[in-house]
């Protein structure tokens, strides 16, 4: 009994702790693009950067 | 002054060159008779070619196939608001300066990438931070070691825009995604507890109070948190005399929690939460669904700020301030920087050329002279600032009537779909209150228990899942199918209005015309010897006249090189002179670079000592696909007009070429008689494709309006919807789309009032238990979501199919 009670309670602080995270991503506005925000800084670069511009 | 001339002339399409049918930036359609070879227009073009020139291919990878076409660029443009932006942000002591700008075009975190890549490789910045979602950025660096303004028009050569920071957060689209969230959390859990209920939970459990209270706590939250949008509209809209769709579903929320609460005093778990929880969660789903879209497609342009977001500089004493259009008066004299807008009629005190497509609808640059007068509404298309008189104030000038927003709305009585949704509304909220009258009814005299419980099951049951979920869906799907076919809607309404649309009305410059010239005989530039070729591309770059661009453009095809040293010198009015290995090369006016090549008809002739080396005769570039479409929409009944500020025997020609009835032709006109007669053609079905500001007018009596311009200032604000890319198919597949969406729509309305007939008689004869509903409801909510997307979704519309493909240009994916 107890058990479940503790059960019950973890489950909704976890329904809490889920909700105040949806509240801070979208507050910032990334929630539409906060994996791939997050995860860029972390892509493998395949090229080094070519010099800038071209004249002729 | 004069105009330089040019012919209204399709060139024709090089048959046989299209070897893609996607464009190779932003994977669109790429149009039908179009003379780019793998893109579907040039900003796209010229996009690649940088992206690629710069070693920033990544930002393919990253954008997973998220490319969107880019508008092409006008030449130069007017940066006129960034001067007291920059004052600004340098004004403190501070070593770190800071600028929030707005920016269009953004749309992934590709672009964030690319942003951040641009200012990698400049020295002296300090922070870049992008907000795609938004489209904003916050600009830091360190002070005099940085160039803000040079960083700013890098990364618009890759086809963004910046502007002044006006984009607001939506606190309505915020608030939505979060009550969806809140409601989602619960709903989860109060659909474990009700698992609970079914398996057989005891009535004398502690377990079964402590379950039901939090059902019933939760719930309340739900209701709260999650019905408040539903609530809040239907209450608007009774207060408004009107009966809004979200009626029905705010009325299904309040009874099946009444009726659950009721239930939940007893010993039996004969309530109906968890079904209401998963009902208000769709809801908002669909909610959601429906605004996200509209709210990507608004915020991918920049705020319009109406007349007092036009700056000009002004001269006071020894000083030149940039100014607010209103606060100009007469007498002032301005200066116009290459791409400025000129706000009042004006004297030039100094030479320059101008265009006036965007006021007048004339497709030529003019020329102006010293004392000669520019239009207001005019902008600066050369390469240098010209000195302006102003000759009235601004309240004088025609602009201020043109750029007030006003909407449709304000003054129209209601349109026809939206009566049909006010209509089906009543009908829905009288039926649900009459069933459920009736259940009671019949009930009451058995038993009153079991009455509250059956009417408990017709109220759940007959909560409106279509209308809530699956009608958002459909709008969903179909406006992402419309934004892959380069076609992005803006205001809600707008595919309910577009089945009526029986009437396609056309400006010509900007619209049917891509505001750019095209070379008539583009071989010529081939039969140049290199060296030639290389002085002429050496002037024609350095020119910002949209016949040196037409040039400059072909000789870089074909293969012409760009010398950073080379002196070239402008004249005004005339051309372009350039002396290299004692030769003089001149590339203008026919009279003035080589008298012998002045045949009279108006050509720019590439002279090398006076005599002519090339004759280039250009042409307005009509729309690759304008004739081919403007024929089909006719074919399916729609009457096409054409309707511009431009002479008249222009737009009888190209209406001619167009296959447009000549009776639907009409040039010359001001923006008053568009409007005129917009308002005289419209019963609830009139389209209107526009880019100037004097399509201003007719924009607000058109029943749809839209624009290929979102480049310049004002009409994106006012569309219903703007085009990218240099097709116009996109409008034929709106409409196809917008029938398609209205025939869904019917059909889904059928498929519920058949599910709620069943479910209505089930529940009457009292065979419908919480149990029962927890599984139909979510079941048939699922059905009538397969249902949209398999009727809307073109992926599995063309897995469908295995014919060839129908003559409807279905967009690349």
């Amino acid at each position: 009994m107890s058990v479940m009670v503790l059960q019950v309670f973890v489950s909704l602080m976890l329904v809490v702790g889920s909700v105040v995270l949806l509240a801070f991503s979208v507050k910032s506005d990334d929630h539409e693009h906060a994996d791939r925000l997050s995860l860029l800084p972390f892509e493998d670069e395949r090229k080094e950067p070519a010099p800038k511009g071209r004249t002729s | 002054m004069h105009a330089i001339a040019t012919d209204i002339e399709t060139i024709p399409a090089r048959a046989g060159r299209k070897e893609r049918e996607s464009c190779l930036h932003c994977r669109g359609p790429i149009p039908s008779g179009s003379s780019l070879d793998g893109f579907c227009c040039n900003g796209c073009e010229a996009v690649f070619s940088l992206l690629h020139e710069q070693g920033l291919e990544r930002y393919y990878d990253l954008a997973g196939g998220e490319t969107m076409p880019v508008s092409e660029s006008r030449g130069e443009r007017s940066f006129a608001w960034l001067d007291p932006l920059l004052a600004r942000s340098e004004e403190g002591a501070s070593a770190i300066c800071a600028l929030d700008l707005d920016v269009q075009g953004i749309h992934c975190a590709a672009c964030v990438w690319l942003m951040d890549e641009l200012f990698r490789r400049r020295e002296g910045g300090a922070g870049l931070l992008v907000n795609p979602a938004l489209g904003k950025v916050r600009l830091t660096w360190r002070r005099g070691r940085f160039d803000p303004r040079a960083f700013l028009e890098e990364v618009e050569r890759f086809g963004y825009l910046f502007g002044p920071s006006r984009k607001k957060t939506d606190n309505a689209s915020r608030s939505l995604l979060l009550r969806l969230g809140v409601t989602a959390a619960i709903a989860m859990n109060v659909m474990l507890f009700s698992v609970a209920f079914y398996l057989g939970l005891d009535a004398g459990d502690r377990l079964f109070r402590l379950f039901t209270e939090l059902s019933v706590w939760l719930s309340t939250a739900v209701v709260v948190v999650g019905g408040w949008p539903f609530f809040k509209s239907s209450w608007l809209s009774i207060k408004r005399g009107l009966l809004h769709l979200d009626l029905p579903i705010a009325l299904g929320i309040v009874l099946v929690y009444v009726t659950s609460l009721l239930q939940a005093r007893g010993d039996e778990a004969l309530f109906y939460f968890d079904t209401l929880n998963v009902f208000v969660t769709l809801m908002l789903v669909g909610r959601w669904l429906q605004q996200r879209v509209l709210d990507h497609n608004r915020r991918y342009l920049l705020e319009e700020a109406g007349a007092d977001g036009i700056l000009v500089r002004r001269r006071e004493g020894g000083e030149l301030v940039t100014v607010a259009a209103p606060s100009i008066r007469e007498g002032d004299h301005l200066v116009a920087a290459p791409g400025d807008l000129v706000p009042v009629d004006a004297q030039a005190l100094q030479a320059g050329p101008f265009s006036t497509d965007w006021i007048t609808g004339e497709a030529d640059v003019r020329d102006v002279g010293v004392g000669e007068g520019v239009p207001a509404g005019s902008f600066n298309a050369g390469t240098k600032a010209v000195m302006l008189l102003a000759r009235q104030d601004f309240d004088e000038s025609p602009l201020p009537a043109l750029l007030r927003t006003t909407t449709r709305a304000d003054h129209e009585e209601r349109p026809p779909h939206a009566r049909f949704w006010d209509a089906l509304a009543r009908i829905y909220v009288a039926a649900v209150l009459a069933i459920a009258a009736l259940g009671l009814g019949i009930w009451w005299p058995v038993d009153p228990k079991r009455a509250l419980e059956v009417t408990a099951a017709l109220l759940v049951v007959t909560c409106p899942c279509a209308l809530g979920i699956a009608i958002p869906l459909a709008h969903e799907l179909a406006q992402a199918k419309l934004r892959r076919a380069g076609v992005y809607v803006r205001r809600q309404g707008f595919l309910d209005r577009l089945p009526r649309v029986r009437k396609l009305l056309f400006d010509k410059t900007g619209t049917l015309t891509l505001g750019r010239l095209q070379l008539v005989e583009p071989e010529v530039v081939h039969s140049l010897e290199p060296s030639v070729r290389d002085a002429a591309f050496d002037m024609a770059s350095r020119s910002n006249h949209p016949v040196s661009r037409c040039i400059a453009t072909a000789l870089s095809r074909a293969g012409a090189r760009f010398s950073a040293d080379a002196a070239v010198e402008e004249h005004p009015g005339m051309g372009l002179e350039l002396r290299r290995d004692g030769r003089v090369f001149r590339l203008g006016k026919a009279s003035w670079a080589a008298a012998s090549a002045d045949d009279g008809r108006a050509a720019t002739v590439l002279s090398i000592d006076g005599t002519a080396a090339a004759i280039f005769r250009t042409a307005e570039t009509v729309r690759a696909d304008a004739r081919r479409e403007i024929a089909e929409l006719q074919r399916s009944g729609v009457e096409v007009w054409l309707l511009s500020g431009d002479a008249s025997s222009r737009v009888e020609a190209l209406a001619e070429r167009l296959g447009i009835e000549p009776a639907r032709a009409l040039g010359e006109l001001s923006p008053e008689g568009k409007a005129r007669i917009v308002e005289g053609l419209d019963d609830h079905d009139t389209l209107y494709l526009g880019d100037g500001v004097n399509d201003s007018l007719a924009f607000e009596k058109a029943a749809c309006a839209g624009t290929p311009a979102v480049d310049r200032p004002v009409l994106p604000g006012k569309s219903d919807f703007f085009l990218l890319g240099e097709g116009i198919a996109g409008l034929r597949e709106a409409i196809v789309t917008s029938k398609r969406l209205r025939n869904v729509i019917v059909r889904l309305i059928a498929v519920a009032l058949a599910y709620n007939v069943l479910a209505v008689s089930v529940s009457l004869a009292g065979w419908m238990t919480p149990l029962r509903a927890a599984i139909v409801m979510p079941l048939s909510s699922i059905a009538v979501l397969l249902f949209t997307i398999f009727s809307l979704d073109s992926k599995a519309r063309e897995a469908r199919r295995s014919a060839p493909a129908a003559p409807t240009p279905e967009p690349a994916r």
